[in-house]
């Protein structure tokens, strides 16, 4: 997935981070320090979640991208 | 387009909301994962909610296609609700030889069904998981 490694520049910022915290939350781990652990582990799991997002529009790309969509307030 | 596909429909809002809350949505369903079965299940169904508005008519094409997989969900959360409920009553009664047989045996069956695909892994994990058990 060259997404992740250099075709974007946000997806490969969030995919360094994301492995940077998982590094800090394994090493906070190993020192058995509860707190920063679990701090580290609720910012890891949106970086996860931003990017499974990187993913699916990657993924999409061809096909569909959501600003096809049409807005009508209602 | 492909003719599986329907046309979409028109949103209330831009899609960029459609995207964010999901994304908030569903990292709260992954954190109460590890608390609440209940709360997991709650905030499962709002990602799910959200992703339906913005990818809809591809959602919906997908679920006929994987009917069976996906309408094996409701079985499968069915037995995982009671799972947790034997888990959280039951688990302390097996003491420590007991949980990781219960690993052993998720190793072993895994290792199995591994085996047809890949066999060399799979007798491995066969074997590994079921060191576990007391008595072999």
């Amino acid at each position: 997935m060259l997404l992740f490694m250099g075709r974007s520049a946000a997806g490969t910022v969030l995919f360094a981070a994301g492995i940077l915290f998982t590094a800090l939350v394994l090493l906070t781990a190993y020192k058995r320090r509860v707190l920063p652990t679990v701090v580290l582990t609720v910012v890891l799991v949106y970086l996860m979640t931003f990017l499974r997002d990187f993913v699916r529009t990657g993924y999409l790309a061809p096909v569909f991208s959501p600003d096809q969509l049409k807005v009508a307030p209602q | 387009m492909n003719p599986l596909v329907p046309s979409p429909d028109t949103i209330p809002v831009l899609w960029g909301y459609f995207q964010f809350l999901p994304m908030l949505t569903f990292a709260l369903h992954l954190h109460l994962m590890n608390a609440l079965v209940a709360f997991t299940v709650n905030f499962g169904v709002a990602p799910l909610l959200f992703v339906q508005v913005l990818y809809g008519h591809l959602f919906y094409a997908s679920s006929i296609l994987m009917a069976v997989f996906w309408l094996a969900v409701i079985p499968l959360l069915i037995a995982a609700y009671y799972a947790a409920y034997l888990y959280g009553f039951r688990f302390g009664v097996l003491g420590r030889a007991g949980a990781a047989a219960i690993g052993g045996l998720f190793v072993a069956l895994f290792g199995r069904v591994r085996e047809r695909k890949d066999k060399e892994v799979g007798e491995l994990a066969t074997r590994l998981g079921s060191r576990a058990f007391p008595g072999r």
